[in-house]
C-alpha cells in the first residue's frame, strides 16, 4: 500500500485542460441538439416509461458535464452519452423504482417513441421486430444502428465485441427478411407493417 | 464464391473495413445476385432509420434544464450535489487506494469536478479504462442535480 502511496503522490494529477466553461456550454448544446431526439428515443423504447427515459436523457447530459468540467476527454461522445443512458435505464430498471415492467423486454408494448399519428408505418416497422423472433439484443442494435451508432459505439454501450454486433445485425436482418418473404412461422405478425409499407411506397 | 448476407450487412453498415470492402466492392462490380442482395438490405436499413428520423423531443426545454442545472453546479461549489459527490469519491479512493491516498489526491477546497479529475486518473492508470469508467458511472449515478420541474 505504501508503494501505491508513493506511486499516486508522484503522478501529475492536474487534469488535462477542461476546456473553457462557455467552451463546455458550447459543446453540450451542440450535442444537446444533435443527439437528444435520439438518446430519448432509444431509452423510451428500452424503459417503455416516459419519465424514465426523460431522466436517463438529463443524467447523461448532466454527467457528460461534470466528466468534461473535470478534464475527462471523451472519444465518441454520442455513444459515451447513448451508453450512460443505457445504463441508467437499466438501473432504474433494476431498482423497480419507476417501472412496473420486466427488464427483458423492449418487446409486446407498443413502443411510445412516436405518437399514434406521427408513422404508423415507421412504428410498426420497429415493434414488428419481437414479433418476428428478433431477441432484445439484437433489437437493442438495430435501434442504436438506427439513431446512427457505429459497431464500436454500439459495443461500447452494450458491452459487447464490435464484431458481436455485427453479428447481431447481420442475424437481425436475416429474420427480416426471412420474415418480408413470409418464410418465417411468426411472419404473420409482421402482415400490417408489410401492408403499410407498400402503401408508404406507392 | 458470393460474400456471406452477413457479410454484406457489415459492407452496407461501412464497417467491413479496407481490405474486406474492397474485395466485396469488387465482387458486387460483377454480381448482379449479390447487388440485389445489396439493395435489399439498404431498403431495410432505409426502412428501419426512417423511424429515428421524427424527433418528438422538446430540445429547448430539455437543454434549457441542462443547462440550468449546469449553471446552478457552477455556482453553488459548495451545494449538496458536489459534497455528496466529493463524499463519494473519497469514499471510492479509500476503497481502492486506502484512506492515505485521499489526502494525496484531495487539495483543500478542491471544487468537486477537479476532484473526479484527479480521482479518474488514478482510477485509469490502476484500474484501467473500463473499470475506472464503471466506477466513475457508480460516482456520477443518481446525482440528482436537475430540477424535476425543469425536465422536458
Amino acid at each position: 500500500m505504501a508503494a501505491l502511496g508513493s506511486k499516486i503522490g508522484a503522478m501529475d494529477l492536474s487534469p488535462c485542460c477542461p476546456p473553457p466553461a462557455t467552451g463546455i456550454e458550447r459543446e453540450i448544446a451542440e450535442l444537446y441538439e444533435r443527439e437528444a431526439g435520439g438518446i430519448l428515443r432509444y431509452a423510451r423504447a428500452l424503459a417503455m416509461d416516459q419519465a424514465t427515459a426523460d431522466d436517463a436523457l438529463q443524467e447523461a447530459f448532466f454527467r457528460f458535464f461534470l466528466c468534461r468540467s473535470a478534464g475527462q476527454q471523451i472519444r465518441s461522445p454520442k455513444g459515451w452519452l447513448f451508453r450512460v443512458a443505457h445504463n441508467y435505464v437499466v438501473d432504474q430498471k433494476k431498482a423497480g423504482s419507476r417501472n412496473q415492467t420486466g427488464v427483458e423486454s423492449l418487446t409486446d408494448v407498443p413502443c411510445p417513441a412516436h405518437p399514434p399519428e406521427s408513422d404508423a408505418y415507421v412504428s410498426d416497422l420497429l415493434q414488428a421486430l419481437p414479433q418476428i423472433g428478433l431477441s432484445a439484443r439484437e433489437i437493442e442494435c438495430v435501434r442504436l444502428r438506427t439513431e446512427g451508432l457505429r459497431y464500436e459505439e454500439i459495443a461500447g454501450v452494450l458491452g459487447l465485441q464490435a464484431g458481436t454486433v455485427g453479428a447481431f445485425l447481420a442475424r437481425a436482418h436475416d429474420k427480416l427478411r426471412k420474415a418480408v418473404n413470409g418464410g418465417g412461422h411468426k411472419s404473420r405478425h409482421f402482415g400490417p407493417a408489410l401492408v403499410r409499407e407498400k402503401r408508404y411506397a406507392s | 464464391m458470393h460474400p456471406s448476407i452477413a457479410a454484406l450487412v457489415v459492407f452496407c453498415d461501412g464497417e467491413a473495413g479496407a481490405n474486406r470492402g474492397s474485395r466485396i466492392a469488387k465482387h458486387l462490380a460483377k454480381c448482379e445476385s449479390c447487388r440485389g442482395q445489396l439493395r435489399r438490405i439498404r431498403s431495410e436499413k432505409d426502412r428501419l432509420s426512417a423511424g429515428a428520423a421524427i424527433s418528438d423531443v422538446d430540445s429547448r426545454k430539455g437543454l434549457a434544464a441542462v443547462l440550468s442545472a449546469m449553471a446552478d453546479w457552477r455556482h453553488s461549489p459548495v451545494g449538496a450535489g458536489a459534497s455528496e459527490l466529493r463524499s463519494r469519491l473519497r469514499w471510492q479512493i479509500e476503497t481502492y487506494f486506502g484512506s492515505s491516498a485521499v489526502a494525496v489526491v484531495e487539495r483543500p477546497g478542491m471544487p468537486a469536478e477537479e476532484l473526479l479529475g484527479r480521482a479518474s486518473e488514478i482510477l485509469d492508470v490502476f484500474l484501467g479504462p473500463a473499470a475506472a469508467e464503471a466506477v466513475r458511472d457508480e460516482v456520477l449515478g443518481g446525482l440528482d442535480c436537475i430540477r424535476s420541474e425543469a425536465r422536458p
